[in-house]
């Protein structure tokens, strides 16, 4: 049992991780511009399919992903300049039915350009999992732990690249800009920052984040339009949770969110084995685990677990 | 003249704010600019600092500056402390501090000013800004504007909101800084505390300058306490 406990923890950071670097680009957007992008995983879907496709060209993997990201920056600053500064002003609705309407256009330019046949991506790390065998008394079954090195390494990167995105905001100058924009717009006008680049710079590393996201999760999914669909809904999910009140909140929020949802399903597991329930597999259930989550999450603490302070946007 | 406005104009699409209002301000100088509520003076301050649109002329050190944006002007030394603090509400004091002198002034030098200044602030700097008492946020916000080494500073009714004993302190360090050298434009409903501390005042009734002189006559004349000091 504990074996299962921890292999339920050790899968659940892995998935978290990549929950939490979705959560943390859309918080990134959605702090700083006040903007709930939900064509966040579709405009990190184009991204991939444009590395997919440099991939295809030049066979050079680094050169891909990072021409990808490339283009994934430049779609969001487009995203900002284009679509969200010509409805400054507007109200949060009207934002929501742009982003909603870019979602569905960004998925039906990826069909006609790319088709509906799924593409292969390789896995970046490829090695055999390793194997960990706990000692005897804690494992008397002398079941192994399993940990798929693609998925480590995943998770190596995806937290890295969450430190690097906080301590940017931290240490850096246009990090600087954007922790005051997304704490008041006026105050960071009157102490000089530049408010429309701050914004485009959100827009910039946020979908950056989701197509580095979509690179990361391409072995798993293929490359296919809806690709990032439901990993969106899991980065909404662990934002929410984090209470989108720091980045640090929504990285650590799509840990936790990682965790929490394998061991439900372990619970479930376990209980329908004692039922004697075979109809139901505790894995489909996870969507609605997810969506249990939120809709606690808010009645209990809408600022999220770490609790936001001074505002709610929402 | 470190600052001088003609003809100048803000309008918020049909609604004229402000209207082809003329002001200067000498080096060192001390001028406020009183109205009741609507008139159109955080209208106007906002203009001058580039945050909203404007029309008109404005020189800022005898330069043309009607096409610089405003974090070039609080580059060259232009610093607003708008109405309402717009502090940093979840960074700490000290944090808030230091982004004030994101575009211009010597953080570490700064930070002393301002903590010889307000000393509460030095106390609570760890503390997170949005807990600050009314009065303590205040003098953040004035804090942080002195942290980018104004040379012309404007202030957006410092005293609002605050007890009279907070508003005598808040006017003690305005004077120090006023020592210090800085320009001020200073704005204000309470018309009896802005009028004798500035050197010149005008007064600003829908969107017009209606008069204008210096503030220790206007003290004494019938017309203006009777409108604004409710004497
Ligand atoms: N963003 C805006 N959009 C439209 N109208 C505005 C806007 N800001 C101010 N106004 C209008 O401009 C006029 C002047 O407002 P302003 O805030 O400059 O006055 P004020 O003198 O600062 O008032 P108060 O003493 O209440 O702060 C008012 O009629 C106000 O309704
Ligand atoms: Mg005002």
């Amino acid at each position: 049992m504990l074996v299962r406990i921890l292999q339920s923890i050790i899968f659940g950071l892995f998935s978290g991780s990549l929950y939490g670097i979705i959560g943390l680009g859309l918080s990134l957007i959605y702090r700083t511009t006040g903007v709930m992008n939900f064509a966040h995983g579709n405009s990190g879907m184009i991204g991939v399919f444009v590395g997919w496709t440099i991939l295809a060209l030049t066979k050079n993997l680094f050169l891909s992903i990072f021409l990808g990201l490339i283009f994934g920056a430049i779609l969001g600053i487009f995203m900002d300049k284009i679509l969200m500064k010509k409805v400054k002003g507007l109200s949060h609705s009207s934002m929501l039915i742009i982003t909603l309407g870019v979602l569905l256009i960004f998925e039906g330019i990826a069909l006609i350009i790319w088709g509906t046949q799924p593409l292969l991506f390789k896995d970046i790390f490829s090695f055999p999992p390793k194997l960990i065998y706990l000692p005897q008394k804690l494992n008397p079954n002398n079941f192994p732990l399993i940990i798929p090195t693609n998925d480590f390494a995943n998770f190596l990167v995806a937290v890295s690249l969450s430190i690097l995105i906080i301590l940017f905001s931290r240490l850096t100058k246009p990090g600087l800009a954007l922790i005051a924009r997304s704490e008041d717009e006026i105050g960071a006008k009157v102490v000089g920052i530049n408010v429309n680049f701050a914004d485009s710079l959100a827009w910039a590393l946020g979908i950056s984040t989701a197509v580095f996201a979509g690179f990361l999760v391409a072995p798993k999914t293929t490359v296919n339009p809806i690709m990032l669909v439901n990993f969106q809904l899991y980065g909404f999910t662990a934002a929410v949770f984090g209470g989108f009140s720091s980045f640090i909140g929504a990285f650590a929020g799509g840990l936790i969110l990682g965790v929490l949802e394998k061991i439900v399903i372990l619970v479930l597991d376990q209980l329908f084995t004692k039922l004697g329930i075979s109809t139901i597999n505790s894995v489909d259930l996870q969507l609605s685990i997810i969506l249990l989550i939120i809709i606690i999450t808010l009645i209990i603490k809408p600022t999220g677990i770490f609790g936001a302070k001074f505002k709610g946007k929402v | 003249m470190i600052l001088e406005i003609n003809k100048f104009s803000v309008s918020y699409g049909k609604i004229e704010a402000v209207k082809s209002v003329t002001l200067s301000l000498k080096e060192k100088e001390v001028v406020t600019v009183i109205g009741v509520n609507g008139a159109g003076k955080s209208s106007l301050l906002y203009g001058i600092s580039g945050i909203v649109e404007a029309k008109g002329m404005i020189f800022y050190q005898e330069k043309d500056i009607s096409k610089l944006p405003y974090n070039k002007r609080v580059k060259n030394g232009m610093i607003l402390c708008p109405e309402g603090r717009r502090i940093f509400p979840s960074l700490a004091v000290e944090e808030n501090l230091k982004l004030g002198s994101f575009s211009r002034g010597n953080a570490k030098k700064q930070m002393k000013i301002v903590f010889d200044l307000f000393p509460k602030l030095y106390e609570r700097k760890k503390q997170i800004a949005g807990y600050l008492s009314g009065g303590e946020q205040q003098m953040l916000a004035i804090g942080r504007a002195l942290m980018g080494d104004p040379k012309l500073l404007m202030l957006d009714e410092p005293s609002l909101g605050l007890a009279p004993i907070i508003v005598d302190q808040v006017y003690v360090a305005l004077a120090e800084l006023k020592k210090l050298g800085i320009s001020i434009l200073l704005i204000e409903q309470n018309a009896y505390q802005a009028l004798s501390f500035a050197d010149r005042a005008y007064i600003l009734e829908n969107g017009k300058v209606v008069v204008e002189g210096e503030s220790k006559k206007l003290l004494n004349e019938d017309s203006v306490r009777k409108a604004y000091l409710g004497i």
